[in-house]
């Protein structure tokens, strides 16, 4: 990979690969920190990187990066503080896409994280099997376990509304 | 992991694979056909069609901080082209901006400083040949009794290395008028270093013969010779006489400093900054300083 298809890289995937990050932590600081950390590792291993796989890589080493934050989350029992300089997270009763996202809060951390990875950047099982090191057949049965929850979840909501 | 043919019993697999966009176009219809045909599941279908996430587009503002060096300047402009507020505008200076610069500069102060230096060697020299006068007769100076020989036996110690340049510099009238001067050069610790010496303009044939001698002696090397010579007060001869010219030596520390003085003007006269009186002021080489009052 070069200089140039590394800025590339950034160009295209920093939007999506923050906002993958900032739904799971967040926390604004957090998602820089890993964001910057993802970055950096390409950086470091560009000459063994391939630029028709660099999307993954990174959203690799973001999931790694978040699997280590909610295990210290976890333990520090940290709150989630919701950001007020994104826009979008700024909730609004009664609209659909804030409900879903409300739901999907409710989630465990691995299956929001595959929610995510399938439904915003379209990876089939098998790539979301090759970033979180999941086989085909967990990550298969994670999203199926997760939209369920999420069905149930609206299902519930529109009965209270 | 595909499912041949979709029954009652695992419709929701099917579902579940729609709505992961798993099936293919051929399987999606089956589903669709499927669920037209039966209207009671097609509730459980939409709700599991809303679990899908809406596309969200979330700008990442601090872009510009993971482009890396040598992109930096195009990053500004990719994010700028983006819409994204930038907190600072920097521009990085990259290290070959700075070598071009100081290179640039170095050449500039070297064609300068050569061609102020290289001016007085397009003039020719005969040197030098010293044989030092007493100006006042009560002052004792041991003269040269060599009438056709080299005249250094006579010549006060001479140590002080001695450059054709100087010589040069003092030389430069004189040899306009085709004559030969004289540059005794004293061991500065014989006498008082303000000592001044004579220097004496020959134009005599047999003093030529005596520079071609001297000649072939390296200038530089210290000549000892056999006499000593007293201080002598500088006092213009006769216009019968020789014409003499006063000469004081300079050791090695004075021309350190000529040297830099004369670097400093070159960086002055390049520069052309001129603080003005004014103003209180420290100049370190090209740069003004103001202090404050």
């Amino acid at each position: 990979m070069t200089e140039k298809e590394y800025n590339n890289c950034v160009k295209e995937h920093a939007d999506g690969l923050f906002r993958f990050i900032i739904k799971n932590t967040k926390q604004i600081d957090d998602a820089n920190d890993i964001i910057q950390t993802a970055y950096e590792k390409m950086w470091n291993n560009r000459k063994v990187v391939d630029p028709s796989t660099a999307k993954s890589y990174l959203f690799t080493i973001a999931y790694n990066c978040l699997m280590d934050f909610f295990r210290n989350a976890e333990k520090m029992q940290k709150k989630a503080i919701v950001d007020e300089s994104i826009s979008t997270y700024h909730p609004q009763p009664h609209d659909v896409s804030t409900t879903i996202h409300l739901a999907l809060d409710q989630l465990p951390e691995i299956q929001r994280m595959l929610v995510l990875l399938k439904d915003f950047e379209g990876y089939t099982y098998i790539e979301i099997s090759k970033i979180t090191g999941l086989t085909a057949l967990q990550v298969k049965v994670y999203l199926h376990r997760a939209r369920l929850k999420l069905k149930t979840y609206l299902v519930s909501v529109d009965k209270i509304i | 992991m595909k499912i041949l043919t979709i029954t009652t019993n695992n419709y929701e697999s099917f579902f579940l694979l729609y709505v992961d966009n798993e099936l293919t176009e051929l399987e999606k219809q089956e589903v669709e056909v499927f669920v037209q045909s039966n209207p009671a599941l097609s509730v459980e279908f939409d709700s599991l069609k809303q679990t899908k996430l809406h596309q969200e587009q979330i700008i990442y503002a601090n872009k510009h901080f993971l482009y890396k060096q040598e992109e930096e300047i195009t990053s500004l402009i990719h994010t700028k082209q983006e819409g994204n507020v930038i907190s600072k505008d920097t521009f990085t200076i990259k290290w070959y901006h700075l070598a071009a610069a100081v290179s640039i500069g170095i050449i500039l102060w070297i064609t300068n400083f050569t061609k102020t230096n290289l001016a007085p060697k397009n003039l020719k020299t005969e040197i030098v040949t010293a044989q030092p006068k007493p100006i006042s007769g009560n002052q004792s100076i041991v003269q040269n009794t060599h009438k056709s020989g080299p005249v250094l036996q006579d010549f006060p110690k001479i140590k002080t290395s001695i450059t054709i340049k100087k010589v040069q510099s003092y030389n430069n009238e004189s040899i306009a008028e085709n004559k030969i001067i004289e540059v005794p050069i004293v061991e500065q610790n014989i006498a008082n270093p303000n000592t001044i010496y004579p220097i004496t303009i020959a134009s005599t044939e047999n003093q030529r013969q005596n520079i071609s001698q001297i000649d072939e002696i390296k200038l530089n090397n210290p000549i000892i010779a056999q006499t000593t010579i007293e201080p002598i007060i500088p006092t213009r001869q006769n216009e019968s006489e020789a014409e003499t010219i006063v000469i004081k030596p300079k050791r090695g520390l004075n021309k350190l400093k000529a040297f830099i003085n004369k670097i400093d003007n070159q960086i002055d006269a390049l520069t052309s900054i001129e603080p003005s009186a004014n103003e209180r002021s420290i100049k370190v080489a090209a740069f003004t300083i103001p202090l404050k009052k």
